[in-house]
């Protein structure tokens, strides 16, 4: 398939580009930078802005869109070169610089659909229903209703996908719970610390089954950065009781007796990595609480630092330990800013009493990142 | 079991194009605090799957 409009100003490669994300069911919703509106994406406009989150052409994105949907492709044209100037003018698309390598898209697209789980959905589906007896059904009926379940139930379909679009709850069975928006944004960092060589390693502190930095270390040895280390760092066994002062003034409890789904043994999560084909010599694994394990592990120059450890005091001592590892033009990444005052608060007050300016950039409605300031 | 399940032909499947019905791409702008309110919280559901 070729372009049949000649409107130069859609010729080349486009992509889409990092804006804070909402997911609902089919819609899609992009903070425009350039408007400040809330843009939102539905049906087949949300699939055009999906084909678009690594270079292609528009007339490659007819083209699978034209496989997909039972269309004539001169129609799925026109609709793709509809919707593409408008988000260019919102500033969600730009126009593709620099090269591509169109087989590391494609794993690395693949494996963030892995890690969150959009590859199988229906398998959480079928758990479901099966956790809640099979409403009442038996033998074949209820054989034809797990085989079914997508039809069956296609609302919960909808509403799952939106869920791991976004990161958040059912989130008990995929290997990342952080959702394809925040998994975009590591992408988004390290594709800058690459591009600008910033100095350092990527680490993330409360890893949970490891997703997240399973994906930290693909994007290294995807990019050829191999010399780069990926730092794993989490108790092993889930989140600590809130029983340090500065946590019980939050009514967040998240330890192993009340949430045993975020504790994930180290065994656990280095099989996980060697299921992926991640695990090597330069994944490095860091054992127990931050304020004893973090002093003595030697960690160097952090070109990402992303907290995903929900307490006050954990965010808090994470961010003490790790914030001057992190070299000028580095990413601080927090997966819980918005989902617990505790972590806010801890965010906000080292913020203030280290004097940083730069601005907190939103990757969701929970999660936040900025930019270390000082790149050469 | 798996020799029924493998037989039975699926009303829906037969009914329908095997491929999706394409819409004309939509993009609405929603303006100011009601913005983010306009997409219930996606990421807060549970929907009884698990209870």
């Amino acid at each position: 398939m070729s372009s049949s409009s000649s409107d130069p100003s859609l010729e080349g490669r486009f992509r889409a580009i990092p804006a804070q994300g909402f997911a609902e069911d089919d819609r899609l919703g992009l903070l425009s930078p350039v408007s400040g509106e809330l843009i939102v994406l539905e049906g087949t406009a949300r699939r055009i802005w999906q084909k678009l989150e690594y270079p292609a052409r528009l007339d490659e994105v007819s083209a699978a869109l034209g496989a997909e949907y039972d269309a004539p492709v001169e129609t799925v044209i026109a609709g793709v070169r509809s919707i593409v100037p408008r988000l260019l003018d919102e500033g969600l698309v730009a126009r593709a610089t620099g090269g591509s390598d169109p087989n590391r898209d494609r794993y690395l697209r693949l494996l963030k659909r892995a890690l969150a789980n959009t590859l199988y959905p229906e398998l959480e589906l079928q758990i479901g229903f099966l956790a809640r007896g099979g409403e009442g059904l038996s033998g074949m009926e209820r054989e034809r209703y797990l085989r079914d379940i997508e039809e069956r139930r296609p609302e919960d379909l909808a509403m799952l996908i939106a869920a791991k679009q976004e990161g958040g709850s059912p989130w008990r069975f995929p290997h990342s719970m952080i959702g394809l928006f925040r998994l975009g944004n590591i992408e988004h960092c390290a594709e800058t610390v690459f591009a600008e060589n910033i100095e350092g390693d990527f680490l993330e502190a409360g890893v949970c089954r490891g997703g997240a930095t399973i994906f930290m270390r693909a994007l290294q040895v995807a990019h050829g950065e191999t010399d780069r280390r990926t730092w794993v760092v989490d108790s092993f066994q889930g989140v600590p009781p809130s029983d340090k002062a500065v946590d019980r003034r939050y009514d967040v409890h998240l330890d192993e007796s009340v949430s045993p789904w975020l504790a994930c043994s180290e065994r656990r999560v280095r099989d996980l990595f060697v299921r992926y084909d991640m695990l090597d010599s330069n994944v490095e694994f860091v054992a127990g609480w931050l304020a004893e394990s973090l002093p003595a592990a030697p960690i160097g120059p952090l070109a990402i630092l992303r907290l995903d450890v929900d307490l006050y005091s954990s965010t808090y001592e994470g961010l003490d330990l790790l914030y001057d590892k992190v070299s000028p033009g580095g990413f601080v990444i927090v997966d819980d800013y918005a989902s617990f005052d505790c972590c806010r608060d801890a965010v906000d007050d080292f913020r203030d009493r280290h004097g940083i300016v730069e601005p907190i950039r939103w990757i969701d409605r929970r999660s936040v990142y900025w930019r270390k300031g000082g790149a050469a | 079991m798996i020799e029924e399940t493998r037989n039975e032909t699926r009303p829906e499947e037969a009914a329908e194009s095997a491929r999706k019905a394409w819409s004309e791409p939509r993009i609405e702008a929603i303006r100011g605090s009601d913005a983010a309110a306009s997409f219930r919280g996606g990421a807060n559901i549970d929907y009884g799957i698990y209870s």
